[in-house]
């Protein structure tokens, strides 16, 4: 199973960010269902894009991570993705995986 | 500034309109309270003495029909006198005195919309231009004084036929005064008519085509492109207008404004030094937009479009001083309207709510005046790595970094708050105005990795103490919406550091 970020940015976009936009794409690409299956699934982007944001991650995975957890997520979703954009997915789930005390969640 | 350095823009004037039903219906109101004084009126003493004991009962109802024909005739001269007075009579501009709905100058002018129904007998009494002086405008060293300025301006929609703006600042200061003005101005009658500018305030206007914004003209130097390097006015569709059913499919226009600030970017670095940014500095560019304009829209105008609010930005690059002197200034603001900070935070669920309620409670008496403290609390709380008012993000427990990454983001830009960058990024959302410079230019983990990023602007950098009043500013006049604004010196370390030659 194959998810390629270029059908959100197309094949020459730089960027790709929002909440609202990572939290669409997750349903765009059935992730839930993707959750519960046994496939892997492959993520890969256009060579233009440069940057994902962490707000992106968080939409796009704050479920997946909910559901499998760290270590399941990252043997599941294999990012075929270049060193920078790796780091993105990284931040994104450290963002996910951050103690809320102040918001009094953890 | 030189009297020659000033330059006189817009020479324009214009007709009134006394059938535009607003004025008609000022004036006909103020007529009935004329009428209504003079009836009301009371007999002079001395004739109520002498006459009404031996008055009788016919006489003292002819007197009050006297009295009522008296008021009506009054009354009725005034409206014909009002009506049919062309008061001023001047050709080429056309002015429709009408109410034009504006969140952001209903909450800028208190009592704004009862203003205007009288606005055509102020506007008499004003003969002439109105000046108006703008000096000082920066929301990130001056933000107090700035806000009242504006807000003198927008008062004078009610007051005043025409307006004359005298930009009186030698140099653009602050962006970001200049966008809340651009937005003031799309509320208001055409008024701006003229005033005086310097030519490198002239530049700017120009080259960030603000003055098409503002709707003047102002005279453009020659040599406009050798010392300001502009990233024009971007907007985004005015909020709640999103129709398509895909839209968080389709192409962003975030996106596509922080590549054009990336090309703007580029285009300064090739000019004046021969470089470009590389990825770094590319990637940090591109998350200090996409997650500002992500947040304005997701925050901005939650209580009629939720995640359908827009925006205004702006910002360009000015090369001042000269010889071994020379530096580059850099100038960048978001502008979003229609929710305050405090007010988006008020809608947190639990447990959160009862944190944010804690945090104010302490500190209520020690920020601003008692009538604003727990907004300026309130602001400073939602600042916090991991505090958010989605529901679902409290469950998922994501959300709430946003504001964290755009400081992190300008602290980089701007050599992590260094003496010579002179960096300042203000906040301005309702009546708060939040300052982050040295020491307070981004969050910190205090806690480990893992830990969120915490900025209290004390030096302990503790949630027990109250902020630094010199960073958490109460303001005179209330925002509604959220300003960002920032301006810093580039620093050229930092450039070496994330360049790539240009060969």
């Amino acid at each position: 199973m194959q998810i390629d970020l270029s059908k959100l940015v197309g094949q020459d976009g730089v960027v790709l960010a929002g909440m609202e936009r990572g939290a669409a794409a997750r349903t765009l690409f059935t992730l839930d269902k993707l959750d519960s299956s046994l496939d892997e699934v492959v993520v890969t982007a256009p060579e233009t894009l440069e940057a994902i944001s962490t707000s992106f991650v968080q939409g796009f995975l704050a479920g997946s991570l909910k559901t499998l957890g760290e270590a399941k997520l990252r043997e599941k979703y294999k990012f075929e993705l270049n060193d920078v954009l790796k780091e993105d997915i990284t931040d994104g789930l450290k963002r996910l995986l951050m103690k809320r005390k102040i918001a009094g969640i953890d | 500034m030189t009297e020659e350095e000033r330059r006189q823009y817009f020479p324009g004037s214009w007709e009134l309109h006394t059938d535009d039903p607003l004025v008609v219906r000022s004036i006909r109101l103020e007529a009935s309270r004329l009428r209504r004084r003079i009836a009301k009126r009371p007999v002079a003493k001395s004739q109520s003495r002498n006459k009404t004991i031996r008055r009788s009962v016919s006489e003292k109802i002819n007197q009050r029909r006297t009295r009522l024909r008296h008021a009506k005739k009054v009354a009725r001269d005034y409206l014909k006198r009002r009506r049919g007075a062309r008061v001023l009579s001047f050709e080429e501009k056309d002015i429709k005195y009408s109410l034009r709905p504006s969140t952001i100058l209903d909450h800028l002018v208190p009592n704004r919309a009862k203003k205007f129904e009288t606005s055509a007998i102020r506007r008499k009494r004003v003969s002439g231009h109105v000046a108006v002086e703008l000096k000082d405008m920066s929301f990130t060293h001056n933000p107090r004084e700035t806000m009242n300025r504006l807000g003198q301006l927008a008062e004078m929609e009610t007051d005043a036929f025409r307006i004359n703006i005298d930009f009186h600042d030698t140099h653009c200061l602050d962006v970001g005064p200049y966008l809340l003005l651009s937005t003031i101005k799309r509320g208001m009658p055409d008024l701006f008519m003229g005033g005086e500018i310097s030519s490198s305030m002239s530049k700017v206007m120009s080259a960030l085509e603000l003055d098409q914004e503002l709707g003047i003209w102002v005279p453009v130097p020659e040599d406009m492109h050798t010392d300001v390097f502009p990233f024009p006015v971007h907007r985004r569709r005015e909020s709640g207008s999103s129709e398509s059913a895909t839209r968080y499919i389709d192409k962003q226009t975030h996106e596509k404004v922080a590549g054009n600030l990336k090309a703007a970017i580029d285009n300064w670095l090739k000019i004046t030094t021969q470089q470009q940014l590389n990825l770094k500095g590319r990637r940090s560019v591109y998350k200090l937009v996409t997650e500002t304009l992500d947040n304005a829209e997701r925050h901005g105008d939650l209580l009629e479009h939720q995640n359908d609010g827009d925006w205004i930005v702006a910002g360009f690059m000015a090369k001042r001083g000269q010889g071994d002197e020379e530096y580059y200034r850099c100038h960048l603001a978001f502008l979003s309207t229609g929710t305050t900070i405090s007010e988006t935070i008020q809608t947190t669920p639990e447990p959160t709510k009862s944190k944010l309620k804690d945090y104010v409670t302490k500190h209520l008496r020690q920020v601003g005046t008692k009538a604003h403290a727990a907004e300026h609390l309130s602001t400073v709380f939602a600042l916090q790595d991991g505090v958010t008012r989605s529901e679902a993000a409290v469950h998922e427990k994501r959300n709430g970094t946003g504001f964290q990454d755009i400081l992190e983001f300008y602290s980089d830009l701007a050599a992590q708050g260094a003496e010579r960058a002179d960096a300042s990024l203000a906040i301005v959302s309702g009546r708060t105005c939040v300052l982050c410079n040295t020491p307070y230019m981004h969050g910190v983990r205090q806690d480990g990795e893992d830990s969120e990023r915490e900025m209290w602007f004390n030096e302990p950098n503790t949630q027990d103490l109250p902020p630094d009043r010199h960073n958490v500013i109460e303001l005179d006049r209330c925002l509604k919406g959220t300003l960002i604004s920032m301006a810093f010196t580039l620093d050229l370390d930092y450039l070496e550091r994330t360049v790539d030659r240009a060969n």
